[in-house]
């Protein structure tokens, strides 16, 4: 049998809903089955059909027994159902009456999708807010470096995130304002319209909204598809060092903790990056070498990104750990005991490592950083 | 229940509820009784039975299968009384006014 998906109006649209279900049928395709989002039709003769849309008001959450069966008996079908929201049909050909004959006694009604989106509309901003106090909770230093950190290195993760929020708040009060209205109307004694409403702005709102989260998504999904990990390649084929640029020429090994010397490469709509790990063997336990380098759009862009990734340094928390160094062929360089940060053009790149003697100290920088400059002087980082 | 008058399908509902039925046979039953003037929704009808048993104006007397029956409690009778004296005058009134106005 065929069968085919479609989106339907939001809950509150009721004469759209109605007037949804009752196009398709005339195109032959009969509702079956409803969802959150999507509404299942199978294949019949077009046919004209009448539809009207039922909320269960009690405590059991779906249209009680009786009540469907009194629907029934007075000839309409229960064509879906999904959850408190029923759907019933009826041919338009048969004499059958009105589900509502009184336009307030169907107020309840409407008094339960209005109690429906307050609660979704509190609910959603109360995620919110405990995703951000979540956020700020587990920022290991400073949040504001952690958003920053997160707005370039997965901005329409980070987007996305947002606008799901913005967007379900805003669907949520929307359908809470529109339901209020019509329970108003419905009290005032004005019957419930069954037909399509004007374009209301805020639907073409919840629509932009929607269409920039899908496409926010799209691009989160590249960004995830783009991500290659593998492992590190004896020839540096990036910004990045090889412990041999440092004169170790050990065999690479496996650390204590099971993990090998590995390349992780990507992009984000803001930068790429190079996240490369490297362990050699050395009889003493091995020395080790993390690197996080990026590539951003401009130096502006890799000089805050520079702050951020001190701010979020593991080991010193924040830049008053890092000294300033002078490096020739950098822009900017900083330096502490165990991670060291250079700066050139675009390129931001933090290497961090327990070698010591690749440790910084007042008078002389970090060897790391001195490598880092010859290797880029001879690539050019965009300013 | 509300001091507001009665709406004309709680009064045909309370009408029909004199002999106890279930929903659909009181939806037939309000036709009928008002010589199909009146014709109550399923939605309606359920709606205001609920509200009807929630003022103590109705009562679910058994449960066939899927059906309920339902019948008129005294307080239901007495309000159905009243309702019928309220347009009882209004209709007397009406017609003083018009013989002698």
């Amino acid at each position: 049998m065929k069968r085919k998906y479609r989106f339907h109006p939001e809950e509150y649209e009721i004469g759209e809903t109605e007037q949804f279900y009752e196009s398709m049928a005339a195109k032959g395709w009969l509702l079956e089955r409803r969802g959150t989002w999507l509404s299942r039709f199978r294949k019949a003769a077009p046919q004209r059909r009448r539809y009207r849309v039922e909320v269960a008001s009690g405590s059991e959450g779906s249209l009680p027994e009786d009540q469907v069966a009194l629907y029934q008996e007075s000839g309409w079908e229960l064509a879906a159902q999904c959850g408190v929201f029923a759907v019933f049909s009826a041919p338009e050909c048969c004499a059958v009456p009105e589900l509502y004959t009184d336009a307030a006694s169907q107020a309840p009604m409407l008094h339960t999708l209005w109690r429906r989106y307050t609660v979704g509309a509190l609910a959603e901003t109360v995620a919110a807010a405990a995703l951000l106090l979540a956020w700020v909770a587990f920022s290991r230093n400073n949040p504001l470096a952690e958003f920053l950190y997160a707005f370039f290195f997965a901005p329409s993760a980070l987007l996305a995130v947002l606008l799901f929020f913005v967007w379900s708040v805003f669907s949520q009060c929307a359908g809470a304002v529109a339901c209020r209205r019509l329970y108003r109307s419905l009290r005032r004694g004005i019957p419930l319209s069954h037909q399509k409403q004007a374009r209301h702005p805020a639907r073409a709102v919840r629509r932009a909204l929607g269409g920039v989260l899908c496409l926010s998504l799209l691009l989160t999904v590249g960004q995830l598809a783009s991500a290659h990990e593998r492992p590190l390649p004896q020839q540096a084929d990036g910004p990045y060092l090889l412990l041999e640029d440092l004169g170790f020429t050990g065999v690479r090994g496996v650390d204590f903790l099971g993990n090998e010397s590995e390349l992780e490469t990507g992009r984000s709509a803001l930068l790429s990056y190079w996240h490369a790990y490297e362990f050699q063997e050395d009889g003493s336990g091995g020395i080790w070498m993390y690197q996080d380098c990026y590539e951003l759009p401009n130096g502006s862009a890799a000089r805050l990104f520079a702050r951020v990734l001190m701010a979020r340094s593991l080991f010193y928390g924040g830049e008053s750990g890092f000294s300033a160094c002078e490096i020739p062929g950098l822009d900017l360089a900083y330096d502490s005991p165990l991670e060291h940060l250079a700066v050139k053009g675009n390129r931001v790149i933090l290497i961090t490592t327990g070698i010591d003697h690749l440790k910084g100290s007042g008078s002389s920088p970090s060897p790391t950083l001195v490598a880092i400059a010859e290797k880029w002087s001879g690539e050019g980082a965009a300013a | 229940m509300d001091q507001q008058p009665m709406t004309e399908a709680t009064f045909y509902i309370l009408l029909a509820l004199l002999r106890p039925g279930h929903g659909y046979g009181i939806m037939q039953r309000v036709k009928e009784i008002s010589g199909g003037r009146v014709q109550v929704g399923p939605g309606t009808l359920y709606g205001v039975l609920n509200r009807m048993r929630k003022d103590g104006l109705a009562t679910l007397e058994t449960k066939e299968e899927r059906r309920k029956i339902y019948a008129l409690t005294g307080a239901g009778r007495q309000a159905l009384e009243q309702e019928r004296e309220r347009l009882r005058r209004m209709v007397e009134d009406g017609d003083r006014e018009e013989r002698y106005g």
